[in-house]
């Protein structure tokens, strides 16, 4: 990866949204996402009874001279959240002219920046064979994103990639915001733990799922065969026919509802994107539709 | 089974050829993708199929091994045959005149050749065919052929005549084919009804058909007047029909005669016109039958079409160009000697008739026939000389000879012996025949000068010959003169098709063309007096007699159909082939396989296409 897959117009587009948080989580730091306890923000949101021992700087005095009775104003409290993104980077990611490598680390660095505008911290990590590798940790602030996310291009798509293996150990956060797995999900090796431990832990889970044209629209006829990339001792040998071509958009539509229910069952989001997609077609258009973002 | 061409067989060589190349380039294109996992996940979504669908992976080689057997075998023409199946087929078609009548939009002719076609068509292969057509002539056009096809291309280039031929001369060439082969299937096919056929089939292509004709025209100028008469008949029913007289090429009708008709019957119609000539006359029947041919009839007038200009050339021309007017040569040229003299140039030439009235040109004229009247010199190639002048002591008297000749020009002439003032005795060189002597000198007499046209000669002034010019003689005998000098083209005009028109070789003509109604050119032989020409088309014929000089004569004849011909139904005797027929067959030829094979062939070859666009999405 030789260049910085996110143009710095693009980001400058994107700077305009903002992550939509569904859930009010419970950050440990100040920002923009309001926490469902309440705290020194400036938005108000309700009174109740002065108990001793609370903050007096918070006693509303005018409801005093009102009602002769001391009272709170409560305000919601802001936290800030970590968003961790999570980028397949096995083999199959890069393989071919697909270029999902490409489209993952585009969306990862378009993530990491509309976080990082939401004040928010942000993690990158790769997946690769089973461990989960950091490329940039706890970014904050934009100078800290434009210093870091330069090393995107540093991130090498090689061997196997077992998303619940890696995840499962590794530290995810618990409450704190959002986690983002970019991957082809092409694979029968188990995800479906990985989603599990996140959602256990209140993170909130997106699951972009990234899949070339020829993998959506398979242009392929006549005697084949087909070695997996990532496997030598797979492959797949046939006439490629009509017939084998409806079984395999049976087989995608299969794979794609599997992750996606899975997904949903679990409170989180899931997106399918061509790798020849447009981040604007992505970000105005299918993120929003979904909610993620506005 | 065999086949027409075995060499077609040697595409099969490419079958095993098209296995090697399939078994040696049989290899799965390899492809590394970045996942095998929906492909191989694919397989659970793949519908049982029977067993003998695992075909499909080597549908395309079953395909392009049945496409090549099936081009070879169409192109090697498979044939089986079918033992004691073929039959041979002899077609008498009739073309005569009447199966020119128009039935449904189609004339009997059509017909007629639409049913030989089908019988040909349903006919087993390797049957043979021979057809005989009864047209103008009866001639064999084909004898045992057995391609359905060229068959029926020849037959369908046949045309019908217009003469009236009986199926006699057919019937004697069938006889022979039949006794050649009694098994021979012999099909007549005609609009006449015979009460008797023996050994044949009949096939009737006759409908009642409305049918009306004009015939019998004859005309005559004796009474001073133009008198037309004729007759028309109605073959099917009662018809009122209206006669219409066309002259030269007018437009509009001189004249018009509405007549009732009853069938089957002549009726006489008649025309009186004061006219004193006429090149042509048409006499139409406007109302519109099944057979137009013999709704029209045009006469030419055989004089005007063999009349050209006379000139004269005479001081006192009156005694001549009478009796010339009164024999109808009306087209006269009449010079003094001077002005010949001074311009003998143009008029020594390019006339027709040239008549010398007590003046004796300087040289002869080469390019027609020449009369003198009173020749007081010789002149070379006149072929007689001039001695003196004599006054007869005795009258002139007529020949007495009984040669036909000399009767023919002296017929209707009153023979009576007339006195002269004087006339000029003449030695005679060449052949010449005396009409007329005068103390055994000959003072009329006829011949050929030297460039072989005809030389009449009257040796006495007409002016000094009082009862001879007055009477009627001179009339008659000029009207013979003239036909003498001028040998008629053609003596007819009005002809039947299917008659023989004589056209008399004049003198001075080189060739003579006839180009017939559908617009072909006969060239004839003019070695002979006499050329015949026969006239087998209904219509306008034009006779072109060219001169040696370049310039042509042209003359017009019409054929119209023969009268029994016109008649829509006509019950004929009987039509039979002598002998004991039999049933032999001979080896027929199923060939219909070349079709299917051809048919399959494109099928597998579609097939395949088809087969191609799904595996591949050729587009």
């Amino acid at each position: 990866m030789n260049e910085l897959v996110v143009s710095e117009e693009f980001l400058m587009q994107v700077e305009l949204l903002q992550t939509l948080i569904k859930n009010c989580v419970a950050g440990r730091f100040g920002g923009n996402h309001k926490s469902k306890t309440f705290g020194s923000s400036s938005d108000f949101e309700d009174y109740r009874e002065y108990i001793p021992g609370d903050d007096i700087t918070k006693i509303d005095w005018n409801a005093y001279a009102r009602f002769k009775n001391l009272y709170l104003k409560l305000y919601l409290d802001e936290r800030q959240v970590h968003t961790r993104i999570y980028i397949d980077a096995s083999r199959s990611m890069a393989y071919d002219k697909g270029r999902k490598d490409v489209q993952a680390i585009k969306l990862a660095a378009t993530l990491a920046y509309l976080s990082i505008c939401e004040m928010d911290k942000v993690s990158i990590y790769v997946l690769r064979n089973n461990q989960v590798e950091e490329v940039v940790t706890n970014l904050l602030g934009k100078e800290s994103y434009m210093n870091n996310i330069g090393k995107l291009n540093d991130i090498v798509f090689d061997g196997e990639c077992r998303i619940s293996e890696a995840i499962l150990p590794s530290t995810v956060g618990y409450g704190d915001g959002m986690s983002v797995i970019i991957s082809d999900f092409l694979t029968d090796n188990d995800y479906e733990s990985a989603i599990d431990h996140l959602a256990s832990k209140k993170r909130d889970i997106l699951c972009i799922q990234v899949l070339s044209k020829e993998e959506l629209n398979p242009k392929s006829r006549g005697k084949m065969h087909f070695f997996d990339c990532e496997d030598s001792d797979k492959f797949y040998r046939k006439n490629i026919n009509k017939v084998i071509i409806k079984a395999y958009k049976s087989a995608l539509e299969y794979a794609t509802s599997r992750i996606r229910d899975y997904c949903y069952s679990r409170g989180g989001a899931y997106l399918l994107v061509s790798a020849e997609e447009s981040m604007n077609a992505i970000f105005y258009d299918k993120l929003p539709a979904m909610g993620v973002i506005k | 089974m065999r086949f027409v061409y075995p060499m077609g067989l040697l595409g099969l060589i490419g079958i095993p050829i098209l296995i090697i190349i399939y078994i040696i380039l049989n290899k799965h294109t390899e492809k590394t993708v970045s996942s095998t996992y929906l492909w191989t996940l694919s397989e659970k979504f793949i519908k049982r199929r029977v067993p003998i669908s695992r075909l499909a992976n080597i549908i395309s080689l079953i395909l392009q091994i049945i496409a090549i057997a099936l081009i070879s075998l169409a192109i090697a023409h498979p044939m089986i045959i079918v033992p004691n199946s073929a039959s041979a087929y002899c077609f008498v078609l009739d073309g005569s005149g009447s199966m020119n009548v128009t039935q449904s939009g189609k004339s009997r002719f059509d017909v007629a050749k639409g049913r030989i076609e089908d019988i040909i068509s349903d006919s087993m292969s390797g049957s043979t065919y021979t057809l005989i057509l009864a047209g103008n002539s009866s001639q064999t056009i084909y004898r045992d052929i057995s391609t359905k096809s060229r068959a029926i291309d020849l037959l369908n280039s046949l045309s019908c005549g217009h003469a009236s031929k009986p199926l006699e001369d057919a019937m004697i060439l069938a006889q022979r084919y039949f006794d050649e082969n009694p098994s021979l299937k012999t099909y007549v096919l005609t609009d006449k009804l015979y009460e008797k056929a023996e050994n044949v089939n009949i096939i009737y292509v006759y409908t009642d058909v409305e049918n009306y004709a004009v015939s019998n025209v004859e005309y005559d100028f004796s009474s001073g007047v133009l008198d037309i008469t004729g007759t028309v008949i109605s073959y099917e029913s009662d018809r009122e029909l209206t006669v219409e007289l066309y002259f030269d090429d007018a437009e509009e009708p001189y004249e018009t005669k509405t007549l009732d008709v009853l069938s089957f019957e002549q009726t006489p119609f008649e025309f009186v016109c004061n006219l004193v000539d006429f090149r042509s006359m048409k006499l139409v029947i406007p109302e519109k039958d099944a057979l137009m041919l013999d709704n029209e009839i045009i006469v030419y007038n055989a004089r005007y079409e063999n009349l050209s200009e006379t000139v004269i050339v005479s001081e006192n021309s009156f005694y001549i160009r009478s009796a010339l007017t009164s024999a109808g040569n009306t087209q006269l040229k009449i010079l003094t000697p001077e002005e010949y003299e001074a311009n003998e140039g143009i008029y020594s030439h390019g006339y027709g008739l040239y008549v010398y009235d007590n003046y004796m040109p300087d040289s002869l004229p080469n390019d027609g026939p020449v009369w003198f009247i009173n020749p007081q010199k010789t002149v070379a190639g006149t072929n007689f000389g001039f001695q003196n002048i004599t006054v007869p002591r005795e009258l002139a008297l007529y020949s007495t000879s009984t040669s036909t000749f000399i009767r023919n020009m002296l017929d209707g002439v009153v023979h009576k012996d007339f006195p002269l003032a004087k006339y000029s005795k003449c030695g005679l060189f060449g052949r010449f025949t005396t009409l007329v002597t005068c103390e055994n000198n000959p003072i009329l007499f006829v011949g050929t000068n030297a460039y072989g046209y005809r030389e009449v000669v009257f040796a006495f002034d007409l002016k000094d010959s009082a009862p001879f010019t007055m009477s009627s003689d001179l009339t008659s005998l000029t009207i013979r003169l003239l036909r003498y000098s001028f040998p008629e083209v053609i003596e007819e005009t009005s002809f039947y098709s299917g008659e023989i028109m004589p056209i008399n070789v004049i003198a001075g003509c080189n060739s003579i063309v006839v180009t017939s109604p559908q617009g072909r050119n006969s060239y004839l032989e003019t070695i002979s007096d006499v050329v015949e020409y026969e006239l087998t088309d209904v219509g306008l014929y034009t006779i072109r007699a060219i001169m040696k000089d370049g310039s042509d004569r042209i003359f017009n004849a019409y054929a119209s159909l023969p009268e029994e011909e016109r008649i829509p139904f006509v019950q004929e005797s009987s039509v039979v082939l002598l002998g004991t027929p039999e049933n032999k067959k001979t080896n027929g030829i199923f060939d219909t396989l070349f079709t299917i094979f051809i048919i399959l062939a494109v099928f597998a070859v579609a097939d395949y296409g088809v087969y191609c666009y799904e595996q591949y999405q050729l587009r």
